[in-house]
C-alpha cells in the first residue's frame, strides 16, 4: 500500500497563563492510501489539536513539533501560503457543526463551487457543473434546485452533506473528519456513515475519522488508534482492538459502554478523572493513577508504544497474564 | 476579579476620573472657596491665580467654587435620570421580556415610537411642558433613557429565561419573583451596570446642552453646561472660563465611559 | 404489573405552539410537539423514551416537570388527575416529581455556589433553619458522590460531570419519586456516562425512585430502562417492554432505529437506512406520519392514520401492519 500520510513524534503545545504545556506528545502513525483509520478518545485527550496540527489550523496559542509527513513532504514546514495550496486539495477537512461550517447568506451550490475555483481554472459554468455533480454523488438527488437554496433551508444532515461535498470538490487525497455525526441523529448519522464508506469504496477517498464514540468508529474504519491524555495508547485494526482490547484503557472504556450484555449490573467505572494538563507526569504512565492493573513498574517509567502481535500499545503489562484477567 | 482590574487600563482611568469628579463634589458638600453665586464687579474676569485658583467669571464670581457646585448639579441630574431610566426600562423591558405576545408587541412600538424623536428634542418638548429646572430636566433626560433600559432588559430577559437553570428551578417551584431576583437579576447585572454608566455620561452631556440652550439649570444655580453658554461671549477675550468648564464636562463624560467599558471587560468574562 | 397502580399516567397529554407563519407573518401555524401521548409508568420502574430531535420527547419531559403547561389532556399522578387536585396536593405532587435536564453547564446559574444551588428547593418549599439546611445539602452532596467542600465552589470550576451530580442533587432535594431524566448523559464522555448512570441505578435502589428515562442514545436506553417507548413527530408509536422492544420490534421505525444504532458489539442484523430526513412538524404527512420514509408504505398508510394495536401482553405497536411485521 502506498503511503499519505506519515506523522512522526508530532507533539502540540498550547499556552495557558503563559506556560506552555504539551497536550499531544509523540504522536506517531501512517496513513495509506485507500485506507479508513479512526482516531478515538475521550474530550481532551488531543485527537482535534491531532487533526487540527496535520492542517496547519491550529490557533495562534498553539505550537507544533515533530514531522507531518505527506507524500514526503513536511506539512509543518510549510509557509502559509503554501499551506493554502495543499489545503482543501490534497487534504480537506469537515467538522463537527454543520451549522457553522456554512456562510448563511450565500447559496450552498455556489459555496461548493467556489471551493471548486480555489483550486480549479475555469469558468462559473464549469465549476457549477462540477457543483452539482459532487452534490449527486453525496446523495443530494435534487442537486440543480438545492443549489441555489440557503443554508437555513436545509436540514442538518443535508448540511452535512454540503460541507462534505465542499471537502470532496477538489478530490483531496485525504478526507479528515472531525466528529462528523456527533451533532446529527441516529439515523441520519447512520447515512452519513455510510455515505463516507460508500465514498471509500467508490472514490477511494482515504479518510482520518475522530470521534469519541467507539460504535461509530466500527462502522466506517478498518484501523483504529486510540488516544489518552495526549498519547496513542493502542493501534491496531479495529475488530482486534474491540474484540481484544490490550491496553488497559481501550478495556475499561469498553466496559464502560452500555450494552445489552451488562443489562442490571453496574457499568464498569474508570475512577477518578484525567489529569489536567498542568498536573501531567510525564515520567510515568499517563494512565497508571487509573488503572486497577497498575504495578510497581508503571509509576516508575513511561512505556513507550510497542509493537505486540501486529498492533502497536502503549504499556508495559500487556501481553502479560496480569492484564487478561481484568 | 481585584486583579485584573488592576490590568485594565479602561477601569483604572475611568476610576481615577471619578475618583477625582467624588473628592471635589465631597468638598463642595462642606466648602467652597467662595460664595459660588456672590458678584463681585471688581474682580471680573480675573485669570487663575492663588486667589481665585481658576479665575473669576464675568460677575466677578470664583469659577473654581461654581464649578464645585456645578457638580453637585451634575451628580443629581446624573443620578436621578439614570434612576427614573433605569426603574422604569427595568419594569417595561422585563414585562416585555417575560411575557413576551401582545404585552411585548405594545411596549416595544411604543419603545420604537419614543426613539423615532432624538432625544434632546424630546427632553425639549417635555422641559417646554412642565417647565425648567434640575427637576424637571433631571425628569425629562430619565424619560429619555427609558427604551434604552428597555430593550437592554427585554434582549437580557429573553436570553436567560430560555436557560436550562430557570427551566431547573420553575420545575422546584421557584415563583416569578424569586426566578427574576434570583435567577434572571443577578445574570444581567453586568450588561445593566455597563448601560448605567453610559446613560449617566449621556445624561451629564445631555444636561450640559440643555443648560446651555437656557432650558435646563436655571440662573444663579450653577451648571456646567451653562457657564459654557455664558463663556461662549468671551471666547477670544478669556478663554479659561469656557476651557474650564468644557474640560471638566469632558473629563467626567470621558470617566463615566471609560469606567463603562472597564466594566464591560471585566464582568463579561466567562460566565462558565 | 398491571396489579399495581401505575405512579403516572398521561392520557392524551398534548403541547401545541403556536408559531409565526413563514409565508404570512400575520397568520400563526400550530405544531404539534406532543400530539396524544398516553403511557403509563409504574413505581420503581424506569420508563424509557426515545426518539430523534423534535419528536417531542423533551417536551413531554418539560410538560411533566411543569416547566410547560399542557395544551390538553390529562396527568394522573398517584391515581388522582392533576385537574382534580387541591392547590396543596397539586403543590406536593409537583415536588415528588423532578428533572435533571441535558446540558450539565446550562442548567446550573452559573452565578451562585453550589451549595445554594442545591439547597434552594428547600429554600423555595421548605422552612429549615440555614444550618439545617447546610447539613441537608452536605449529606446530599455525599449522597451523589460529591465532595462536602463542593458547597462552597461555583458550577465553572466542576467538571461536565460533577456539574450533572450537582444536578441530581438539586433534583432528589425535595425527596422526589419520580425524576424526568432528560438526556442526562448525553453530554458526557463515556468514562463519565458510567459513572453517572451508576449514580442514577444506586438511588433508584436505595430511594425507591422511578425514572423517565429521555435519551437518543438507544444502548444507554436499552441498559437502563425496564419498559420504552418511541416517539416519531409527537407522536408515540410504539411501547413495551424492553426486551419485546428489542427482541421484536413492529413499528418499521422501531426496526430502523434499532438496526441503525451504532454498537460496539456485533449484531448480525440487517441494517435498514432511512431515506430522507424527519418532515416538518408545520407539515406533517397525512395519514401515518412515518409512511414518507416507510419502506412498506401502501395507500392505506398516507389516507388513514394507524390506531395503536397490542401486540402481546404490554407490547403496542401504532402500524397498520404491526400484527404481520414479525421478526
Amino acid at each position: 500500500m502506498e503511503q499519505l500520510l506519515d506523522i512522526q513524534g508530532l507533539s502540540v503545545e498550547v499556552l495557558n497563563g503563559g506556560r506552555y504545556y504539551k497536550a499531544v506528545e509523540q504522536v506517531g502513525f501512517q496513513i495509506g492510501k485507500g485506507e479508513t483509520v479512526g482516531l478515538v478518545g475521550e474530550s481532551g485527550c488531543g485527537k482535534s489539536l491531532t487533526a487540527l496540527s496535520i492542517m496547519g489550523l491550529l490557533p495562534e496559542t498553539a505550537r507544533a513539533g515533530g514531522r507531518v509527513l505527506f507524500r514526503g513532504r513536511d506539512l509543518l514546514s510549510l509557509t502559509e501560503e503554501e499551506k493554502c495550496v495543499f489545503r482543501g486539495r490534497d487534504i480537506s477537512i469537515v467538522f463537527q457543526e454543520p451549522m457553522t461550517a456554512l456562510n448563511p447568506l450565500v447559496p450552498v451550490g455556489r459555496q461548493i463551487a467556489e471551493a471548486f475555483l480555489l483550486h480549479h481554472t475555469g469558468s462559473r459554468a464549469e465549476a457549477r457543473e462540477a457543483a452539482i455533480g459532487m452534490m449527486r454523488q453525496v446523495g443530494l438527488s435534487r442537486a440543480p434546485s438545492l443549489y441555489w437554496e440557503y443554508p437555513h433551508q436545509l436540514s442538518g444532515g443535508m448540511k452535512q452533506r454540503v460541507v462534505i461535498c465542499m471537502a470532496l470538490i477538489n478530490r483531496p487525497a485525504l478526507l479528515i473528519a472531525d466528529e462528523p455525526t456527533t451533532a446529527l441523529d441516529v439515523t441520519i448519522q447512520f447515512q452519513i456513515l455510510e455515505l463516507i464508506r460508500q465514498l471509500n469504496r467508490t472514490l477511494s477517498a482515504t479518510v482520518l475519522f475522530i470521534s469519541h464514540d467507539l460504535g461509530v468508529v466500527k462502522e466506517v474504519c478498518s484501523r483504529l488508534l486510540v488516544m489518552y491524555a495526549g498519547l496513542i495508547v493502542e493501534e491496531g485494526g479495529t475488530e482486534d482492538v474491540l474484540r481484544h482490547p490490550m491496553h488497559p484503557y481501550t478495556r475499561q472504556l469498553l466496559a464502560s459502554i452500555p450494552t445489552a450484555q451488562n443489562r442490571g449490573r453496574d457499568l464498569y467505572s474508570i475512577p477518578g478523572a484525567v489529569a489536567p494538563l498542568d498536573k501531567r507526569k510525564p515520567d510515568v504512565c499517563p494512565f497508571s493513577d487509573r488503572c486497577a492493573q497498575a504495578s510497581a513498574v508503571c509509576f516508575s517509567a513511561a512505556p513507550a508504544l510497542r509493537g505486540l502481535n501486529g498492533r502497536r500499545v502503549r504499556c508495559f503489562l500487556a501481553g502479560g497474564e496480569a492484564i487478561e484477567r481484568c | 476579579m481585584i486583579k485584573k482590574a488592576g490590568r485594565n487600563t479602561n477601569f483604572k482611568v475611568g476610576a481615577i476620573l471619578l475618583c477625582l469628579f467624588l473628592i471635589l463634589l465631597i468638598l463642595s458638600l462642606i466648602c467652597t472657596p467662595y460664595d459660588p453665586n456672590k458678584m463681585n464687579t471688581q474682580a471680573k474676569f480675573q485669570p487663575p491665580s492663588f486667589q481665585h485658583l481658576l479665575g473669576t467669571d464675568n460677575f466677578g464670581r470664583d469659577i473654581f467654587s461654581r464649578v464645585m457646585k456645578g457638580a453637585q448639579t451634575v451628580c443629581f441630574v446624573g443620578f436621578t435620570s439614570v434612576a427614573i431610566g433605569l426603574a422604569a426600562g427595568f419594569i417595561l423591558g422585563a414585562v416585555s421580556g417575560y411575557l413576551g405576545g401582545p404585552a411585548d408587541e405594545v411596549i416595544m412600538r411604543l419603545m420604537d415610537a419614543q426613539m423615532a424623536f432624538p432625544g434632546i428634542i424630546l427632553a425639549l418638548v417635555l422641559i417646554t411642558l412642565i417647565g425648567p429646572g434640575s427637576v424637571s430636566t433631571a425628569l425629562a433626560l430619565g424619560v429619555t433613557a427609558v427604551p434604552r433600559f428597555c430593550r437592554i432588559t427585554r434582549a437580557c430577559f429573553m436570553q436567560i429565561k430560555e436557560l436550562d437553570y430557570i427551566k431547573a428551578a420553575k420545575s422546584r417551584g421557584a415563583s416569578v419573583p424569586r426566578l427574576i431576583a434570583c435567577h434572571i437579576l443577578p445574570n444581567m447585572l453586568s450588561p445593566l451596570i455597563v448601560t448605567a454608566t453610559l446613560a449617566f455620561s449621556t445624561a451629564i452631556l445631555a444636561e450640559a446642552g440643555l443648560s446651555y440652550l437656557g432650558l435646563g439649570i436655571q440662573p444663579p444655580q450653577p451648571s456646567w453646561g451653562k457657564m459654557l453658554f455664558e463663556a461662549q461671549a468671551y471666547l477670544l477675550t478669556n478663554p479659561w472660563y469656557a476651557f474650564i468648564p468644557g474640560c471638566m464636562i469632558t473629563l467626567t463624560v470621558l470617566g463615566f465611559n471609560l469606567l463603562g467599558d472597564g466594566l464591560r471587560d471585566l464582568t463579561d468574562t466567562k460566565t462558565l | 404489573m398491571s396489579a399495581v397502580e401505575p405512579l403516572l399516567e398521561l392520557r392524551d397529554l398534548s403541547r401545541y405552539y403556536r408559531v409565526k407563519s413563514k409565508k404570512n407573518p400575520f397568520l400563526k401555524q400550530q405544531i404539534k410537539a406532543v400530539d396524544r401521548l398516553s403511557l403509563s409508568i409504574y413505581p420503581g420502574e424506569t420508563f424509557g423514551l426515545v426518539g430523534e430531535s423534535g419528536c417531542g420527547k423533551s417536551t413531554a419531559g418539560h410538560v411533566l416537570a411543569g416547566i410547560l403547561p399542557p395544551t390538553a389532556g390529562e396527568i394522573r399522578y398517584g391515581g388522582k388527575s392533576f385537574s382534580a387536585m387541591s392547590g396543596r396536593e397539586k403543590a406536593a405532587a409537583r415536588r415528588e416529581i423532578q428533572i435533571v435536564l441535558q446540558d450539565p453547564s446550562a442548567s446550573l446559574n452559573p452565578k451562585r455556589k453550589i451549595g445554594w444551588i442545591v439547597g434552594e428547593p428547600l429554600l423555595i418549599n421548605a422552612d429549615y433553619s440555614k444550618q439545617a439546611r447546610q447539613r441537608l445539602v452536605a449529606e446530599m452532596l455525599e449522597t451523589v458522590g460529591l465532595d462536602e467542600s463542593c458547597a462552597s465552589r461555583y458550577p465553572h470550576e466542576l467538571s461536565g460531570g460533577q456539574r450533572q451530580r450537582v444536578n441530581i442533587a438539586a433534583a432528589l432535594m425535595l425527596a422526589s419519586k419520580l425524576l424526568v431524566a432528560d438526556e442526562v448523559v448525553s453530554a458526557l464522555d463515556v468514562s463519565v456516562q458510567s459513572q453517572i448512570l451508576n449514580l442514577l441505578k444506586k438511588l433508584q435502589r436505595t430511594r425507591q425512585l422511578t425514572y423517565l428515562f429521555i435519551s437518543h442514545d438507544l444502548n444507554v436506553v436499552q441498559y437502563m430502562s425496564d419498559r420504552l417507548g418511541v416517539m416519531y413527530l409527537g407522536r408515540l408509536v410504539e411501547y413495551g417492554a424492553v426486551d419485546d422492544i428489542y427482541g421484536d420490534a413492529r413499528h418499521p421505525y422501531t426496526k430502523a432505529l434499532l438496526s441503525t444504532m451504532p454498537s460496539v458489539a456485533d449484531r448480525g442484523v440487517e441494517r435498514i437506512i432511512l431515506e430522507g430526513e424527519v418532515p416538518s412538524l408545520l407539515a406533517p404527512p397525512s395519514g401515518c406520519a412515518f409512511h414518507t420514509r416507510c419502506r412498506q408504505a401502501r395507500d392505506l398508510c398516507r389516507q388513514t392514520p394507524p390506531e395503536m394495536r397490542e401486540i402481546c401482553r404490554g407490547h403496542y405497536a401504532c402500524c397498520h401492519f404491526a400484527l404481520e411485521n414479525k421478526g
